[in-house]
């Protein structure tokens, strides 16, 4: 005869660590939410799916994506949504003004800089592909090892990849330059 | 006032014509439930979108927690049997593995699956009546490969 199921405090228990932490490192840096409110939303989508699911029919690998879906969608919702629309209201005359004087870089530095973001993007888009990859992760943040698990390569696969495509970059830039 | 903020999020993402993969995406890239068809496609999105660079660490940083606390089975070892290598495949054993394939090539919302069903359940060891049932869950929130009625029905 089946056990009945877990309570929902139980199951929570031993999810909500895990998504806390997750929620935590990951969330916006600008984010007007506190990661409890994160992790609240992520309890309510997990809640919703334990009491639609009275006879236990669902499985373990079911839960770990509602998991995952809810996580993310409440790291996007929350995202340049509420903490952008708190700057824009925050942004009023005196800040402009005070604007003026900083040494934030102004219009020309700006499209120095794009006309580069730009060189730099089509350098990444003629490197072959999986050059192109894994350097399209390093400079998002990845580190070698984590690229390697990306790929599903090795970890001298992925190093090579990423140094290759980064030394190939730099030469590209460099003949700009030049 | 929530659905504006969240289709605001949307567009934000959508702006540059890019369509994120959603968080059940992530979670599979993670634990290599992708066939290298889709590996490469999320990577290639991933590798330009810092948002879903964003989620996906934060998917990735929760995997092993969930997987443990679910019961799940290991994703690392989960990867190595959903993709062998291709060095036993001789003759007559190649066909059948070609045809699966070539089918799942066919079928783009096939995912390779990397569970054993024997433990891929909620608490498998506090009841054993777990199964798989699509029928009692929304149809966009599936996983095929997660709710295989023939392989265990």
């Amino acid at each position: 005869m089946p056990a009945p199921r877990p309570s929902f405090e139980a199951l929570w228990q031993k999810l909500a660590p895990h998504v806390r932490a997750a929620v935590l490192r990951c969330r916006p840096a600008d984010s007007a939410l506190d990661a409890d409110d994160l992790l609240q939303e992520v309890r309510i989508r997990v809640w919703q799916v334990w009491q639609g699911d009275r006879k236990s029919q669902l499985r373990a690998s079911y839960y770990y994506k509602v998991v995952n879906s809810a996580m993310v969608d409440a790291l996007r919702r929350h995202r340049g949504t509420l903490a952008g629309a708190q700057r824009e209201h925050d942004d009023g005359l005196e800040e402009r003004l005070d604007r003026i004087d900083s040494p934030e870089p102004g219009p020309d530095h700006r499209l120095a800089d794009d006309h580069r973001r730009r060189r730099l993007a089509a350098a990444l888009g003629a490197l072959p592909a999986e050059r192109r990859r894994a350097v399209g992760l390093f400079l998002q943040g990845f580190t070698v090892p984590e690229i390697a698990e990306l790929m599903a390569c090795d970890h001298d696969r992925a190093h090579n990849l990423t140094y290759r495509g980064i030394r190939a970059l730099k030469r590209t830039m460099s003949d700009d330059d030049g | 006032m929530d659905e504006m903020m969240h289709e605001l999020a949307r567009l934000r993402r959508s702006a540059h014509g890019r369509r994120c993969p959603d968080g059940a995406r992530l979670a599979r890239l993670a634990q290599g439930r992708v066939w290298p068809w889709q590996r490469r496609e999320l990577i290639d999105h991933i590798a330009e979108c810092a948002d879903c660079a964003e989620d996906y660490r934060a998917v990735r940083m929760a995997r092993d927690g969930l997987v443990q606390a679910l019961g799940l089975p290991d994703p690392e070892l989960g990867r190595e049997g959903a993709f062998p290598p291709l060095a036993w495949l001789t003759g007559a054993a190649a066909a059948p593995v070609l045809a699966v394939l070539l089918h799942a090539s066919l079928d783009p919302s096939s995912t390779p699956s990397a569970f054993d069903p024997a433990t891929d359940r909620l608490f498998a060891s506090d009841f054993d009546g777990a199964r798989g049932k699509a029928a009692d869950v929304p149809a966009d929130v599936l996983f095929a490969s997660d709710f295989d009625e023939s392989g265990h029905g």
